[in-house]
Formats: C-alpha cells, sequence, structure tokens
C-alpha cells in the first residue's frame, strides 16, 4: 500500500496475475482441446470443433472494418438489436422492482396486499406468456421487451423487498433518533442499506434477461441473436449458430464483470459481498 | 488511562423544571398470551448538567426503558416530560447512543459523514457542519479518521465516533444505552474518561444506562438502580465522589467501595427475586 | 446465489388488549392483519381485470373475462388429456432435476473440498452458465429430436450449474472454526466431511436445487411452446393457434400455481431436512 516501491510491486502484482489467469484457466483451455479433438473424431454435423467456431466466429462478427470497432455489419444487424430490447427490458424491470420493492417493502399494508399477487406472477414460468405476449403485442420488439421486463421484475422486485425489510432494526432506530427528513432517510439510510440486496436481485436478472431475449427471439422476431440462432440451424451452418451461443457466452461474462465492478465500487462498505463475477473467485 | 484534570463539573444546583422526568413510565408488550409487562412503573428525574446512570440485573428492562425514555417506543402508562414538555416521539436536544456501535455507525457512510447526518436538513450552513463535525471528530479524537469508514476503524474507535455523532447535535441530553458493554477493560477505562471529560467541556446533561456497578458509581452523579423486570426504581443513590475522577485513586476511597457495595446488594437482592442466577457483572 | 423469496414479516399482529393503567402516548388501534390486505388485492386484481376487458381496454379476444378464465381452468382440471399432459412436463422436469444432482452435487462437493480445483473449475463454471440454456435449443431439437429427452437434457444444461455452484460454495464456506473444532476432537476426514462439511453445505446445496427447482420447469415449458411435442406447453400453443384466449389464460394461471406449488413444496422439504439453514442465512447477512 505504499508509495515507495509501488514499481516494483506493480510488476510483481502482474507477475502474480498472470499466474493466476494461467491457474483458473487451465481447466477451460483443456477442455476446449477435448471439444476439438472429440468433435475431429465424431465427425459431428451439429457439434463442430471449436477451431471452426472460431474461424465461423471471426467471419461472422468481427470481419468489421476498424472504425467500426471491427464489428462486422452482422453484429449490427442482430446483435444491437437484441441488446436494445435486453436494455430496455431490463432498464423497465429494474425501475419498476426497485421502486415497487421499496413501497412494499416500507409501508406494511401495501406489502400485504400485493403480497398474494406477486407470489403468483413470480411462480407462473415467464416463458408460459409468450403466447399473451404475443397476441398483446405482436411480433413486435415490444414484446421482446415486455417478456424480459416482466422476467427480471420478479427477483429485483423480491430481493429489494427482502432488503428493505431486512435493514438493520439498530440502524433504522439510530435514524430515527436523529430524526433525519424522510428524503435524508431514504436517500442515505434506505437506499444504501438495502442495496446489496437490490444488487442480487440485479445479477440474478440479468441472466435471466439473457435467456428470455434468446427465447422470445426465437420464437418471433425478424432480427436478433435468437433470430439468427434459427436461421442458421434452418441452413444447416452449425459452426455459425455455435459462434453465436459464443457470442452470448462472452455477454453474459461481459455483463457479470460489469456487476463485479460496480458492485466492488458501489458497495465498497458491504464486507460480505461475495465476488462471483466472471473473474472467478 | 489518563487521569483526566479537568475543573469539577457543578450540577446544576436545583432547578425548578428538571431536565427529565420520568413519571409513572410503564412499558407493555402484546404477545400470543396478552400483554407481556417489561416495566412496570418507574420515576426518576434528571437535572440539568447531571450524570445518571440506571443499573439494574440483566433483563430487567433497561433497554426498553432507554428506548421509551428517548422517544424511540411509545410507553404504555405515565410520561416521559422534556423540559416540562411530553415527549411523543424522539426530538432535537436528545442524543441518543447505542450498544452496538458496529450496526448504529452506517458502514456506508464514511466517519465524517457519519457524524454530520444528524445536522443535516436542519438549515445549517455548510461551514457550520462541517466546523460541528471537526470540532466533535476532535473532542473524541478521532479527526484524523474523518474520511475512514467506520469498519475500517476498531471497536473503541468505532464507539468514539458514535459519542462524536451525538455530540454533534450539541444536545441538551445525551441519553447512553451500555455504550461500553461491547470493548475491552482498557479501552472502557479510557472510553470513560473521554466521557467524563467530554461531559465537563460541554455541560451536556447525560443519562446512562449500564449493567456495571462499577462503571455507573465511577461516572455518575446519581445512581437509579431498577429491580428485575417488570422494573420498578429500587433505589436512587447520590453518588459524592470528588471530581476529577480518577480510574486508580477514586476507586480505591473508601466512600467508592461503599457505594459499590451497596448498590451491588441492592441489584442482587432484586435478582434473587428471581431464579436467574450468574454475576450480573 | 441469494434465495428469492418473500419473507414473511415477522411481527406479532395480534390486536392488543387495552393494557391496564391509562393509556397514553400509545395509540393503539387494532391493526388488519395481513390476511385481509391479500384478500383485498386479489379481489382488487379480479376487479380491474373485469374492467380492462369490459371497458373495451383490452379486446376480449386477447384477455377473456375472469370468470370464463375460472370456468376454464376448472374444465381443464378435471380434463384428462390436460392432466396427462402436466404429467409429462412434471415427468421431464423430474428427471433433469434427478440427473443434474446426481452429477452436480457430488461433483460440486468434490470441486469445493480441494482447494486446487477450484479455481480452474469456477472458471469453467462461470463460462458455462453465462450461456443462456435457451440459445441450445435449435441444436437440442436436432441432437434430441422433439420428445422428452431434448427437454430434459435443456434443463439439465439450464440447472447443472446452479446446483454446481452452490454445492461448490457451500463447501468452501464452511466455517474454519467447525472445522477446527472438528479437528480438535481427533476427527480424520471422513468424518470431518461428514459431521461438518457435508451438514454446514447442505442449506447451500438446498438453496441451489430450490433455484433450480423453478428455472427447470421454466426451461421444459420454453422447450414444449417451441416446439416438444408432449407437455402442457404444448397445450397452450395448440389452444393459442384455436384462438380460444379463455383455455389459454387458464392454462397459465394452473401452470403458475404448479409453479407455486413447486416452490412451496421445495420450501417446506427444506425447512424439514436442513432447518439450520434459516439461521445461517439470517447471521450471513
Amino acid at each position: 500500500m505504499s508509495d515507495h516501491g509501488a514499481k516494483r510491486s506493480s510488476l510483481a502484482a502482474s507477475a502474480q496475475a498472470m499466474g493466476r489467469g494461467v491457474q483458473s484457466l487451465w481447466l477451460l483451455a483443456a477442455l476446449l482441446v477435448v471439444w476439438e479433438i472429440a468433435a475431429r473424431l465424431a465427425g459431428s454435423l451439429f457439434v463442430p470443433p471449436v477451431s471452426q467456431i472460431f474461424v465461423a466466429f471471426v467471419d461472422t462478427w468481427l470481419s468489421g472494418s476498424p472504425s467500426s470497432l471491427f464489428l462486422s455489419d452482422q453484429f449490427r444487424v442482430d446483435v444491437l438489436p437484441s441488446l436494445a430490447r435486453l436494455g430496455l427490458g431490463y432498464g423497465a424491470a429494474a425501475a419498476i422492482g426497485i421502486s415497487a420493492g421499496i413501497l412494499i417493502g416500507v409501508w406494511r399494508p401495501a406489502g400485504a396486499f400485493f403480497n398474494p399477487l406477486i407470489r403468483l406472477g413470480m411462480s407462473v414460468p415467464v416463458t408460459a406468456l409468450l403466447p399473451i405476449a404475443i397476441v398483446l403485442f405482436g411480433i413486435t420488439s415490444g414484446m421482446n421487451v415486455f417478456l424480459i421486463a416482466l422476467g427480471c421484475l420478479w427477483p429485483i422486485l423480491i430481493n429489494t423487498y427482502d432488503g428493505v425489510r431486512g435493514l438493520d432494526r439498530t440502524v433504522v432506530t439510530a435514524a430515527r433518533s436523529m430524526r433525519l427528513t424522510r428524503r435524508r432517510y431514504f436517500l442515505q439510510v434506505l437506499l444504501p442499506g438495502a442495496s446489496p440486496a437490490i444488487f442480487v436481485g440485479m445479477r440474478i436478472s440479468i441472466g435471466i434477461a439473457l435467456v428470455l431475449m434468446v427465447i422470445s427471439e426465437l420464437y418471433a422476431a425478424t432480427a436478433g441473436l435468437g433470430f439468427y440462432i434459427v436461421s442458421q440451424q434452418r441452413l444447416f451452418r452449425f459452426p455459425e449458430l455455435w459462434a453465436a451461443i459464443v457470442l452470448l457466452a462472452l455477454l453474459g461474462i461481459l455483463f457479470n464483470a460489469i456487476f463485479a465492478v460496480v458492485e466492488r465500487v458501489l458497495l465498497r462498505w458491504h464486507r460480505n459481498v461475495r465476488p462471483e463475477g466472471a473473474e472467478g473467485h | 488511562m489518563n487521569p483526566v484534570t479537568i475543573q469539577p463539573h457543578q450540577p446544576g444546583p436545583g432547578t425548578d423544571t428538571p431536565m427529565l422526568a420520568v413519571q409513572e413510565l410503564g412499558k407493555s408488550y402484546p404477545s400470543r398470551k396478552g400483554d407481556v409487562l417489561a416495566v412496570r412503573s418507574i420515576d426518576f428525574a434528571v437535572h440539568a448538567g447531571q450524570f445518571v446512570s440506571v443499573v439494574g440485573p440483566s433483563g430487567c428492562g433497561k433497554t426498553t426503558l432507554m428506548m421509551c425514555i428517548a422517544g424511540l417506543l411509545p410507553i404504555t402508562t405515565g410520561n416521559v416530560m422534556f423540559r416540562g414538555e411530553r415527549m411523543s416521539g424522539p426530538r432535537d436536544g436528545v442524543a441518543v447512543v447505542f450498544q452496538d456501535y458496529s450496526r448504529s455507525l452506517f458502514p456506508w457512510l464514511t466517519v465524517e459523514k457519519n457524524v454530520a447526518l444528524p445536522l443535516r436538513d436542519r438549515g445549517l450552513p455548510r461551514t457550520e457542519i462541517r466546523d460541528r463535525v471537526r470540532e466533535s471528530l476532535e473532542m473524541v479524537g478521532l479527526a484524523h479518521a474523518a474520511a475512514l469508514h467506520p469498519w475500517q476503524l476498531s471497536g473503541g474507535m468505532q464507539q468514539r465516533v458514535a459519542i462524536a455523532r451525538g455530540l454533534a447535535v450539541r444536545p441538551e441530553m445525551l441519553i447512553m444505552d451500555e455504550p461500553f458493554a461491547s470493548v475491552d477493560a482498557q479501552t472502557r477505562a479510557s472510553l470513560e474518561d473521554l466521557l467524563l471529560k467530554v461531559w465537563a467541556e460541554t455541560g451536556t446533561t447525560v443519562l446512562f444506562v449500564t449493567h456495571d456497578i462499577d462503571e455507573a458509581v465511577y461516572l455518575s452523579d446519581r445512581v437509579v438502580v431498577l429491580s428485575q423486570g417488570p422494573s420498578v426504581v429500587v433505589e436512587d443513590l447520590p453518588v459524592e465522589l470528588d471530581r476529577p475522577r480518577d480510574q486508580i485513586a477514586t476507586k480505591q476511597t473508601a466512600l467508592f467501595g461503599e457505594l459499590r457495595e451497596n448498590v451491588y446488594s441492592l441489584v442482587m437482592a432484586s435478582q434473587r427475586r428471581t431464579s436467574l442466577s450468574g454475576d450480573p457483572h | 446465489m441469494s434465495d428469492v423469496r418473500v419473507s414473511h414479516p415477522v411481527k406479532a399482529d395480534v390486536p392488543a388488549p387495552s393494557p391496564s393503567g391509562v393509556p397514553t402516548a400509545a395509540r393503539r388501534r387494532g391493526p388488519t392483519p395481513d390476511w385481509a390486505y391479500g384478500l383485498a388485492g386479489i379481489a382488487t386484481m379480479f376487479v380491474v381485470w373485469e374492467l380492462v376487458v369490459r371497458t373495451g381496454a383490452v379486446s376480449a379476444d386477447s384477455l377473456p373475462y375472469p370468470a370464463a378464465t375460472m370456468r376454464r381452468a376448472g374444465e381443464l382440471l378435471v380434463d384428462a388429456t390436460f392432466l396427462t399432459e402436466v404429467a409429462q412436463t412434471l415427468w421431464a422436469w423430474l428427471l433433469a432435476m434427478l440427473a443434474a444432482s446426481a452429477v452436480g452435487i457430488p461433483l460440486g462437493l468434490t470441486l469445493g473440498y480441494f482447494s486446487a480445483f477450484y479455481r480452474p473449475s469456477s472458471s469453467v463454471v462461470h463460462a458455462g452458465r453465462s450461456i443462456p440454456s435457451s440459445a441450445f435449443l435449435p441444436i437440442a431439437i436436432l441432437l434430441f429430436g422433439l420428445g422428452t429427452q431434448m427437454k430434459v437434457s435443456l434443463a439439465i444444461y439450464a440447472i447443472f450449474w446452479p446446483i454446481l455452484l452452490n454445492a461448490m460454495y457451500g463447501v468452501r464456506d464452511t466455517e474454519p472454526l467447525m472445522l477446527a473444532t472438528g479437528r480438535s476432537m481427533g476427527w480424520g476426514r471422513t468424518r470431518l466431511l461428514t459431521r461438518v462439511v457435508l451438514p454446514s453445505a447442505a442449506p447451500s446445496i438446498a438453496t441451489g436445487l430450490r433455484v433450480a427447482s423453478s428455472t427447470a420447469l421454466i426451461v421444459v415449458l420454453s422447450a414444449e411452446l417451441l416446439g416438444a411435442t408432449s407437455g402442457v406447453g404444448t397445450v397452450i400453443t395448440t389452444y393459442q393457434q384455436a384462438q380460444r384466449p379463455d383455455f389459454v389464460y387458464a392454462g397459465i394461471l394452473l401452470v403458475g400455481l404448479l409453479g407455486m406449488a413447486l416452490y412451496y413444496g421445495f420450501n417446506l422439504v427444506e425447512r424439514l431436512v436442513v432447518p439450520w439453514g434459516q439461521a445461517q442465512r439470517e447471521s450471513g447477512r
């Protein structure tokens, strides 16, 4: 932590980080090699070797010009709409889930009022609502966004509620003894106190959002990653199909990593945060 | 452990209305088998500038009593009068320091912001808030820790932050609920002396709830002894030890020993009536 | 891996009889019990639903009247074909749960126990669970056809990761002091494993299974909606194609109740099997 010798220790740290990288990634690499060999031996059409998937990945997604960050047209056509739906649905779920969760957490009658409805709502497997969503929205992006939002809503809502209810009573009493204004109490006691739980909900939801994005696009869409996957399947272009799956995995890892960073910055005070982001701990 | 060398404090000579008057205070909790009486009927008064301790056997409802007096729990019967006015909730001029410093300090705020919190939204200018925070932190010897988070400090330091937070509002009365119960013996002794110093400097009235008889006698002008719950006042003892007090010299005086023994036997006597066994200290 | 649940407020809300003495500051009115609010909530939902359809805000073609939906739900409940399809769905769910736990739990325990494996395997797990299982649907259909096998294999992929991960974390988070206590009593590896590690990992494993249980149902249903030839999802699709929204909604409602039943069934079993989980979870906060 001291300033002097920072250079040497940063060198040592990067060497250490590399060592840790090797330590944590060798198994993944080994499994990919096994996949490569097994796929070549089996010669399956559906599960091509990793090397072919890699080539297809670069061709499909990263063949663009440097000015567009190497992202291909295909990326623009299929990935950006998917990401937009994801962002809208997730954003709506977060906005509604956090505010409603706080409301029902703070105001007991509201909590009791909505309790059975929430329990039913969270129990309905959200994909079962696909037919309804199609009737309501038709084959539009609105349908995908609706489904994503609905699926992400419950974990965020319920974790926010738990976070508010689970606020340490001593904390609440101490705040009361100081006679804070409502706004101050909300911004500096309630919200930060519930934020670890809110983050848990948001982290669970991001995975759900990806699943629902793909499902709803498989089911009905005219562009998007899910749509791309179905069309590649119909064309029997399996390396491209797998390339899309790999892209989804990378997106998932990216989102988790972003979460890990945001959490580390915002929840520095919360010592119980268990890092479970992409860096693997 | 330095002996505190400051001017002896003059307890306010019999003002007409006491700072705090607790009148026939009773508290019961509803339960499945009807109401459970925690506090039967408590009467005592604290005059401006006095340092009064409340002691009693464990489980006698000390914390409940404290919460009622601070306006944090509704009382069932009787009255709490502050400067002749009925208290119906937490009010300005009364600050509370809780036993559980690790939970009553907000872990997401820095030391400085924790201390500043009760000063916000009171129409105080920014500079005034900053000065008061600085002043209270200096009073407890923690000016250097302002930018740290509570969890980066030791237990004793955290409790000093909590005291600073109480002092920052320049309270007329400071209510402390077993504030030193969770720190080690040496830290406790120095916190006691720190408290006496701050009390003498600020002239704040202190109501100090503790289960430690030595501590009560050492610190106070008067010791109020409670019975086993549902509690009543067993005795209201004046402590006429000279000030400034000294951890070694004061505790060696015959009067200290006498008072200590007196309080001890009162507590034990009230405890023996129930089947609870164990050392009150 | 937090557990997603609505915890009941645990306040004692028994209306208190007026206490002896003079009631003062405490203004007490008998609090309305939670279930009354809950009933009001359900009633309000029905009223709003009815109004939305009656006023034509949403056409009755896409949203049926609540009464009609309830009637259809009643009909479906005694319909042998429908119940067979429900059984098909549950069967796929059960197979996936059994297979994923049979592999995931022992593997997770092993990987969590031997610290040399922990890091490398967790990066594999994180890569694997980052792929939304739904992306495999087209491949799974080609590999396994449209039958139960396809549903089950997709569901296994989806729930394998949470089960594995929770078993790993559970072992990893064993309180070192408890292990030391065991060692001080002279327990060997096997005894430490059975007496300390397993019991303290059990609540985490149970959480993983509960998460897996609802995920598996979602995945099985998705597969049924998107192509499988049996299961309750196919019934809903059929009614949708037949333009019978009343049956669609009734089916979805019943699926929701099924999900609820699974969820609370799990909670109940969990509380019976690992009663110490609650305390652990609470202190972990």
